[in-house]
């Protein structure tokens, strides 16, 4: 994998860059992308400490990401944040997807202490897309849930406000999902452009 | 409170519960500004979705461009020339220092002072003229790109960001002089706000405000990107985590971003500053996320190719929309006149809340 990754860069980079000779090895800047040693560790060290929870476990341009099933969350999610070889206690950042057969959320974890972070995801089927939520253990995912709530439907179960955030609370649907129908602003709708755009729109003509 | 009031910098409203002066709840009302950019990137192709991130937030688009181009750059696996890289660093780094300087401006003006508010403006719009010569915008620029930048500096640019580099350091001094001795100024900040260092890390703060907390941790130095590891620069932090700490790391950051860009400026190699990239980007499948470190904090995308020639999904992990989350839980406890203290020591962009 990392062979292959090290033939790509160069053969679409204008010109392969040399590490700068003051900069220390490791922090050369080819090595700083993706075959890092240290993300094959991490994931190793996530697949052996949640070996039966994890559904799966992928390794790709520089982020490890670990599948588990939306009912074992709240569990590990308390182990990610307590293990002391772990101690994930920044939550940079919560991402809805919409699969189109399926949900996803993904959690993007830190620890500040060992430096280190990954992508945590759980799957959710279309129809009924309930998950607990985190902000009991992270408050940061407060507006994150809300704002999946908001654009992707998604309901988090124990969410302290689970209300819309950025689009008014009488909005229907969930505009990120992809079924989603909208009207583009320049497409007219059946019964006509308003009349005072009419005027505008026979001078354009 | 607002969204049209000036303190609110843009169009942010706090429900405000009082029991007379004091502050007993809030709850901030945003989306006034949605734009639904996540929704318009995936209706555009990776390079038609750049021009959308200088409207993310506004006082910082290069941070912005960076960060996407970055996503896109990560989705495909190649490596930018050296020196795109380097002229990357120094526009950023100017892009920190233009956004501090109103930062502190806007904070004086929130509080009372006028004057500083003049200075930092006339001394901003140097920065933006430095950027106007380099890309022709003063605000959207869409510089930094997929692949390098867009155009190379013009023979002698590189000078005259070394004369402003020269230039400022006086000016600051004038500027803090006005402003961080100023005893109204020091009894409005000093020990209001506090937001302790496991709270920060708890709401996931980032950039000044984690840092005014005692927290040392700064992207540019944890998990460097571009050509940030060759540099030599400490990350500002406080201790006392108030207003007038957050106030303090911000000043901070602009020495030390001076010094960034002068040691970019000796540093920086001749060479192409864009990599060959085909017409049509069309990244093979999978995610990444991609972070920069704003002037505000982490500004992150998550981006997912399906192997097409538009992005699948991206979310923008906005700074400031983390930060103003920790609004509800800091504000009860504390008077009207410290909340407009507060709100103005996060330095909310509301384009880049709302998206």
């Amino acid at each position: 994998m990392s062979e292959e990754e090290k033939l790509e860069n160069t053969e679409t980079s204008d010109k392969p860059l040399k590490p700068a000779g003051k900069a220390s090895p490791g922090k050369a800047l080819a090595e700083v992308t993706p075959p890092d040693p240290r993300l094959l560790a991490l994931a190793e060290l996530l697949q052996s400490t949640f070996g039966d929870a994890a559904l799966e476990s992928v390794v790709d341009r520089g982020m490890v990401t670990l599948v588990i099933s939306p009912g074992t969350l709240l569990d590990t999610c308390q182990q990610l944040k307590t293990d002391p070889a772990l101690s994930f206690d920044y939550l940079a950042c919560l991402t809805s997807i919409d699969r189109q057969d399926h949900l996803e959320v993904a959690y993007n974890l830190r620890s500040l202490t060992h430096k280190h972070e990954f992508c945590l995801k759980v799957r959710l089927p279309r129809d009924t897309p309930e998950i607990p939520t985190v902000t009991s253990i992270w408050k940061g995912a407060n507006w994150h849930e809300r704002e999946a709530y908001d654009l992707m439907g998604i309901h988090f179960q124990g969410h302290p406000d689970l209300r819309r955030i950025l689009l008014p609370d009488e909005w229907e649907g969930h505009p990120l999902r992809k079924y989603y129908v909208y009207e583009p602003d320049d497409v007219p709708s059946e019964q006509g452009p308003p009349e005072h755009l009419l005027i505008q729109l026979e001078g354009v003509e | 409170m607002g969204p049209q009031h000036p303190s609110t910098h843009g169009v942010l409203r706090v429900i405000l519960k009082l029991d007379g002066e004091w502050i007993v709840e809030a709850h901030p009302d945003i989306g006034y500004l949605h734009r639904s950019f996540e929704k318009m990137g995936e209706l555009r192709t990776y390079t038609n979705g750049l021009p959308l991130t200088d409207r993310w937030d506004y006082l910082c688009a290069m941070t912005n461009n960076l960060v996407y181009s970055m996503a896109v750059e990560q989705l495909l696996e190649v490596e930018v020339p050296e020196r795109a890289q380097y002229l990357r660093v120094i526009v950023c780094e100017l892009n920190r220092i233009a956004s501090h300087l109103v930062f502190i401006g806007t904070y004086g003006l929130d509080l009372g002072a006028q004057t500083p508010f003049l200075y930092c403006f006339r001394d901003r719009e140097r920065i933006l003229h430095i950027f106007e010569e380099i890309c022709g915008a003063r605000l959207t620029y869409s510089y930094i790109y997929p692949g390098g930048v867009s155009g190379d500096a013009l023979p002698g640019w590189l000078e005259k960001v070394d004369a402003f580099l020269d230039y400022l350091p006086p000016m600051m001094r004038e500027i803090d002089q006005l402003l961080t001795g100023n005893e109204i100024f020091i009894l409005r900040t000093r020990n209001i706000g506090l937001i302790s260092p496991e709270q920060a890390i708890d709401w996931s703060l980032s950039g000044p405000m984690l840092r005014a907390s005692n927290v040392n941790f700064d992207l540019r130095k944890e998990s460097p990107y571009q050509v940030y590891d060759r540099l030599d620069f400490s990350v500002a932090v406080a201790e006392q985590g108030d207003c007038l700490a957050r106030y303090h790391v911000r000043v901070a950051e602009i020495g030390e971003s001076i010094k960034m860009v002068k040691q970019c400026l000796a540093q920086i190699p001749d060479g192409p500053t864009r990599a060959k990239l085909p017409k049509t980007i069309k990244p093979p499948a999978g995610e990444v996320y991609a972070r920069v470190d704003t002037p505000r904090g982490e500004l992150g995308v998550y981006m997912i190719s399906d192997g097409t020639d538009k992005p699948y999904r991206q979310k923008i992990r906005g700074p400031a929309f983390v930060n103003l989350s920790i609004l509800s839980e800091l504000l009860p406890g504390w008077k009207i006149a410290d909340a407009v203290s507060i709100l103005g020591s996060i330095d909310v962009v509301m384009g880049e809340v709302d998206r």
